[in-house]
């Protein structure tokens, strides 16, 4: 698949650490619980499913794996949980990494997201439910 | 109202309707460098979702934004790049 194209509002922070730990802390199982809430999992490569607890906004989400360029972007829609799958306001989430100086010892994190024609069906939540999360 | 803007053409169709004013898929066709045909269904797509009303004016149908959609589409920006600042905080942050 080519370089999604990034339309939408966007944010970007430089993590003091390199390129391959940032995309581990992002898509390893352990990683990926520790950053995105209690119960969160994803499943790296395209059509992997994505659960997020998501404690900023309060609104847990599920989504699946769009694409996957490792150590460089990671791609995926998400929808807030509990919405029905054809209403949801489902959107997309790209977020890419660059190093930001040689030899690469940090990283510049942009994400953008953008609403979606995506629809993302229904997926198992149990992990949610077994971490303690209400929705 | 978020999914009628999930197409980037029909996004950007959306923006110059709310700068323009009412306007035609004919006048819009060579600002978005795509068919009348193409710019007619994507203004179809954003009234039904609420975001445009149309105005039949003599052989031709005016489209233009409804105003308070736009807001709520900057609302959603900001909103999304606030949340994102502090994912990204936590993310910084993690050992």
């Amino acid at each position: 698949m080519s370089q999604p194209v990034a339309n939408g509002p966007a944010v970007s922070r430089e993590i003091d650490r390199p390129p391959i730990e940032v995309w581990k802390q992002l898509t390893s199982p352990d990683g990926f619980e520790q950053w995105m809430g209690p119960g969160s999992t994803i499943e790296p490569e395209p059509g992997g499913e994505l659960i997020a607890a998501d404690p900023e906004s309060g609104v847990p989400k599920v989504g699946r794996v769009l694409d996957v360029d490792p150590e460089r972007h990671l791609h995926w829609a998400w929808r807030p949980l509990g919405n029905k799958p054809t209403e949801g306001e489902t959107t997309e989430v790209l977020v890419e990494l660059e190093p930001a100086d040689l030899p690469g010892s940090t990283t510049i994190v942009t994400v953008t997201e953008q609403p979606s024609t995506f629809v993302v069906g229904s997926l198992g939540a149990r992990a949610l439910v077994g971490a303690g999360c209400s929705y | 109202m978020l999914t009628a803007l999930g197409d980037p053409t029909r996004r950007r169709t959306f923006e110059l309707l709310a700068e323009r004013g009412p306007t035609t898929a004919t006048a819009l066709a060579p600002m978005l460098d795509i068919s009348r045909q193409a710019v007619a269904k994507h203004l179809t797509v954003l009234a039904d979702g609420g975001l445009a009303v149309s105005e039949r004016v003599g052989r031709e149908t005016q489209y233009r934004a409804v105003p308070d959609r736009l807001d709520l589409l900057v609302a959603w920006s900001d909103r999304t790049r606030t949340l994102w600042s502090r994912r990204l905080d936590r993310l910084a942050d993690l050992d």
